[in-house]
């Protein structure tokens, strides 16, 4: 990975699975620390375009529509090279917000990394 | 019952005042999945107000006022920023990959009624979520 660093509490060192890259975030994501997000998913993309980023959230209990926007701006970047942005691990607020804004079908979900790698 | 919080337009303090909203809440009998969504819709307008009204300026005042009362939970933010028109805020439709207007969609959604009121030198938010129905 580069030199690009961001806050590792937030998002951890991302990892190659086959033509998957697997990152981890955690706690909880609002306008504060969304920006910290995109700082890191955006240095993971710099790497290269992954066939798949999967991005475990088993350890985020809450995110707004800030976080989401990130993740959409995410997949909007894969898809142009016919990449798939992967959310495993949904709590509940998550997934709910997910629902609510009609984007639980345009990411592919998963109960986890596992699943997600099988798809 | 009744709390207000007065804050400045630091996202810094969105996590704080949300989850001090959803304690009102659940203190109020609020079911969880009710008091989640006041503090999820907490979030989005405070959002709203520093992103859209503030304009990301990280000192202006907000006060947030949460009221119980004859069942319900009302919210109300009054802030001293730039008018705000709900009527022209773009939402994203169904399926489109954009993540344009969630935060108005989860108000609109998740309350029950919902009133922006113009004034002179600000606006003030009026949100009601009905805790029985």
């Amino acid at each position: 990975m580069s030199d690009t660093q961001w806050n590792m509490d937030l998002v951890s060192t991302p990892r190659k699975r086959g033509d998957a890259v697997i990152a981890d975030a955690r706690g909880d994501i609002d306008l504060h620390n969304s920006p910290e997000l995109r700082s890191a998913i955006l240095a993971i993309l710099a790497e290269g375009i992954p066939k798949r980023l999967i991005l475990n959230l088993s350890q985020v209990p809450y995110m707004d529509s800030s976080a989401i926007a990130v993740l959409v701006e995410a997949l909007q970047k894969l898809r142009r090279t016919g990449g798939r942005v992967m959310l495993v691990g949904l709590q509940p607020r998550v997934r709910g917000l997910l629902e609510i804004a009609r984007l639980d079908t345009i990411f592919v979900l998963a109960a986890d990394e596992e699943a997600a790698l099988a798809l | 019952m009744k709390m207000e919080w007065k804050i400045t337009s630091n996202p810094a303090n969105l996590r704080e005042v949300r989850k001090a909203v959803e304690s009102f809440a659940k203190s109020a009998g609020a079911p969880v999945e009710a008091a989640d969504a006041i503090g999820l819709v907490l979030n989005e307008a405070l959002a709203n107000i520093i992103r859209h009204g503030y304009n990301d300026a990280t000192d202006r005042p907000i006060i947030v006022t949460a009221e119980e009362s004859e069942g319900k939970i009302e919210l109300a933010l009054r802030d001293w920023a730039k008018p705000f028109d709900p009527a022209k805020v773009k939402y994203k439709c169904d399926g489109e990959l954009s993540p344009g207007g969630i935060g108005m969609i989860c108000i609109r959604k998740l309350m029950d009624d919902v009133t922006f009121e113009r004034l002179a030198d600000g606006m003030l938010l009026r949100m009601t979520k009905k805790l029985v129905h």
